[in-house]
């Protein structure tokens, strides 16, 4: 921060308008060391499962470069700063979400950051440093630890849309769907049932008429057009809903498993958490660096649950082959809604004033 | 026996006690010397004993003086560094005006807990326990920053809510920073200044803009915070 | 056009899911369409069991369904009984299959769907081609029974046709 805004800045609450020196404040703190290291670490956190990266890349996403106002500039230099800090895998990898063949700056647990006495330290520096009792560093690693199973535990949940997470927006938009889903349904059917009832009841304005082709009435189109259209929204309907269950499998399936059988996932988490606290203790006592060591006790799959498979749904839903394939049958199935209103209208018309339309 | 000092002669030593503050370089001197100490024990030997100790530590004239002052006569007004104060707010005043420096005689009063062995001198802290406790707060808080704990002491004792700088006292912020705008500071030296000021930290617990104050060096310190913390980062890991 | 070739049309509808659905939702289909299945067996062992049991149900049903066959002369009343027995076996097939879809899409939990793929193929096969023949062959039986309704002709498969349903000349 310049000196001179920090004068600016006691104007400003003062009550002078200091706006004009916050104006171009903003592009100087994106060439700032800060915002490039932060911008050149977020790819990275993309592709990690945890509530921090998550929080990290949301904020990341979120800086405005416009500030109106010193207080602004203040507040924004000093967001830069701390994400710039937290942007570090250090600060955001969960050891227990971790990708199996994940491939980044750090490779070991002994990497990992953690706070004791106001100071960030990696784990590999706690076993070396005689200044920390040995008590003292079991009792920070153990609420480390005890953070990243935490941590696992609320990817899970939100991973299947808990009920307890789900935001209102969330239910509304899944709720949506559902009825969307249902009316498409009943509107399959009624276009069967009356693709049936057309070619089934015995009409003989309209037999005669779909045998003599006389191309100047509407019910001829309406005749050919009608069943061509049941039968490419049926195909459209059928494989969009095919293709969408096999996508969102890995979530259903979670969601009926973990119905009934939560404690055994939970109970898993914990054992690796036991797992993963005897072995960063056992380092400890017998002050062995850490390494290579990172993905040892990820628990993103499970032969319970794959977790690694229900966040990557996200970006499956919003490739352009799933988009397409929803918008197409949702223009289906007003178009065929469309060619149903008028088959009915033509028919019944016809079939009422016996006269072919 | 009497002792002469200057054109005086003195033979009790409260009256002594009462002008020692004036000349302290010379009675330092003296107070370690046989001719005023012998004076003083012919006197009240209890006395002459607790002085002798003092003499032995290593302390800076003014402070020596001091302790010796209100050893000899416990119930007189504060006096020190040939200053005299008839009451606290006085003193109060006085370390103010030299804001946002701090007045390097006075700051000793802090550095070395003067005004609270003043209160217990003068029984001063029976009647105003509260007020006692929090000298001796702000006296703990000079251990750590002198400055600060100056300026806290400063502001409570004189119970002034205005800023004080350079002399001069301004009603409110808005006319401080006007002030400041067009004086002869630069204003990244201002900023420097006053992003660290000991003075505007101490009237963030007083002044009557005290939460704007506060709002300000709060701004401040957690910027520079998330900047040390990131250099250190770095400097540590990469 | 015939039926014959109209079968042919509307199987890919039948198939295509046998592709794309996972192997957990291929079973829960295939458990509610057998269980469809079931009812239109059921309902057939009955009638070959129980002389007259499907002209009985179409005859109690007739009064509310006749008026669709007032302006056809070509059917005898035996055959509207039996094209109205026929409507009552898809509907049982379609309550049947929609009831036991969302009573077993609640209960079956099913395998990981990211691990057992590998395992069970062959499985996994049979029950996709188990899940085509009990969706797609009630659904051909109900129109090849009603076809005396359609003036559309029965096509190259006429003989298994009337094998499976015969209509008189």
């Amino acid at each position: 921060m310049d000196e001179d805004k920090k004068f600016y800045l006691l104007a400003e609450i003062a009550g002078w308008n200091c706006s004009n020196y916050s104006e171009e404040y903003g592009a100087k703190i994106q060439n700032s060391s800060a915002y490039r290291t932060l911008k050149y670490n977020i790819p990275e956190a993309e592709g990690v499962f945890t509530q921090d990266a998550k929080e990290l890349i949301e904020n990341y996403n979120n800086l405005d470069f416009n500030p109106s106002t010193i207080k602004e500039c203040f507040l924004l230099e000093e967001k830069v700063n701390y994400l710039a800090l937290h942007s570090d895998p250090r600060f955001y990898i969960n050891p227990f979400s971790i990708v199996p063949n994940y491939i980044g700056s750090i490779s070991s647990l002994g990497d990992l950051a953690l706070s004791i006495n106001g100071k960030d330290i990696t784990i590999n520096e706690i076993i070396f440093d005689d200044s920390i009792t040995i008590e003292d560093k079991k009792k920070v690693v153990e609420e480390k630890v005890d953070y990243y199973l935490y941590d696992f535990e609320q990817l899970v949940s939100e991973a299947i849309g808990n009920a307890k997470s789900r935001t209102n927006q969330e239910r509304k938009t899944q709720n949506k769907f559902f009825k969307r889903t249902i009316l498409k349904f009943f509107l399959d059917i009624f276009l069967v049932t009356f693709l049936l009832f057309i070619f089934t009841f015995p009409n003989n304005l309209f037999f005669s008429n779909l045998y003599n082709n006389d191309y100047s009435k509407i019910l001829t189109y309406v005749s050919y057009i009608y069943p061509i259209m049941c039968f490419i929204t049926l195909i459209i309907d059928v494989s969009f809903y095919s293709y969408r269950a096999r996508i969102y499998e890995p979530i259903n399936y979670a969601r009926r498993f973990l119905k009934k059988n939560s404690d055994l996932l939970f109970q898993s988490l914990k054992r690796q958490k036991e797992k993963l606290l005897d072995y960063i203790f056992g380092a400890i006592q017998t002050r062995i660096e850490l390494i290579n060591d990172l993905s040892d006790f990820s628990i993103l799959s499970t032969s319970y649950v794959s977790l690694d498979k229900i966040v990557n749904i996200e970006k499956e839903v919003k490739k352009l082959k799933y988009r397409r394939l929803s918008d197409i049958s949702t223009s289906l199935s007003y178009a065929s809604l469309g060619v149903l209103i008028l088959t009915m209208a033509v028919y019944f018309i016809s079939l009422s004033i016996n006269l072919v339309i | 026996m009497k002792y002469r000092y200057k054109k005086n002669s003195y033979s009790d030593i409260f009256q002594l006690a009462k002008v020692m503050y004036k000349d302290t370089s010379f009675f330092a001197k003296e107070l370690k010397e046989e001719k005023l100490l012998s004076f003083i024990s012919s006197l009240d030997k209890h006395k002459a004993s607790e002085i002798e100790k003092i003499s032995k530590l290593i302390l800076p004239d003014d402070v020596l003086v001091f302790k010796a002052t209100y050893i000899l006569n416990p119930f007189i007004s504060f006096r020190f560094a040939n200053k005299e104060f008839k009451d606290y707010k006085e003193l109060g005043l006085a370390m103010l005006i030299s804001s946002p420096q701090i007045d390097n005689s006075l700051s000793q009063i802090v550095s070395y807990s003067l005004l609270s062995e003043h209160m217990l001198s003068t029984n001063y802290n029976e009647e105003n326990q509260e007020e006692y406790e929090r000298i001796v707060e702000y006296q703990k808080e000079g251990m750590n920053d002198l400055s600060y704990g100056y300026f806290l002491i400063a502001y409570y004792l004189s119970k002034k809510e205005n800023i004080i700088f350079d002399h001069v006292e301004y009603p409110d912020l808005f006319s401080f920073v006007y002030y400041l705008y067009h004086s002869k500071y630069d204003k990244e030296e201002l900023g420097q200044l006053l992003s660290h000021s000991a003075m505007l930290k101490a009237y963030s617990k007083f002044g009557k803009e005290k939460h704007k104050v506060d709002e300000f060096l709060h701004l401040n310190s957690e910027l520079d915070k998330s900047e040390q913390d990131l250099k250190e980062f770095i400097k540590n890991f990469k | 056009m015939s039926l014959s070739i109209i079968l042919l049309i509307i199987a890919p509808i039948f198939g295509i899911p046998l592709f794309l659905l996972p192997d957990n939702k291929i079973r829960i289909f295939s458990f509610s369409f057998i269980t469809g299945f079931s009812l239109v067996v059921a309902l057939i062992v009955l009638d070959i069991i129980y002389n007259q049991f499907a002209i009985r149900i179409a005859k109690g049903i007739y009064p509310a369904v006749g008026w669709f066959f007032n302006n056809n002369k070509e059917l005898s009343i035996n055959e509207k009984y039996r094209i109205i027995f026929s409507f009552v076996q898809i509907l049982a097939f379609l309550l049947g299959t929609i009831i036991s879809y969302v009573t077993f899409n609640t209960i079956y939990i099913g395998k990981n769907p990211s691990i057992s793929k590998k395992n069970n193929q062959v499985l996994n096969a049979f029950w996709r081609v188990i899940m085509f023949f009990i969706s797609y062959l009630p659904v051909c039986y109900f129109l090849i029974c009603i076809r005396g309704l359609s003036s559309l002709s029965d096509g190259f498969m006429k003989p298994l046709f009337n094998l499976i349903y015969y209509i008189g000349a």
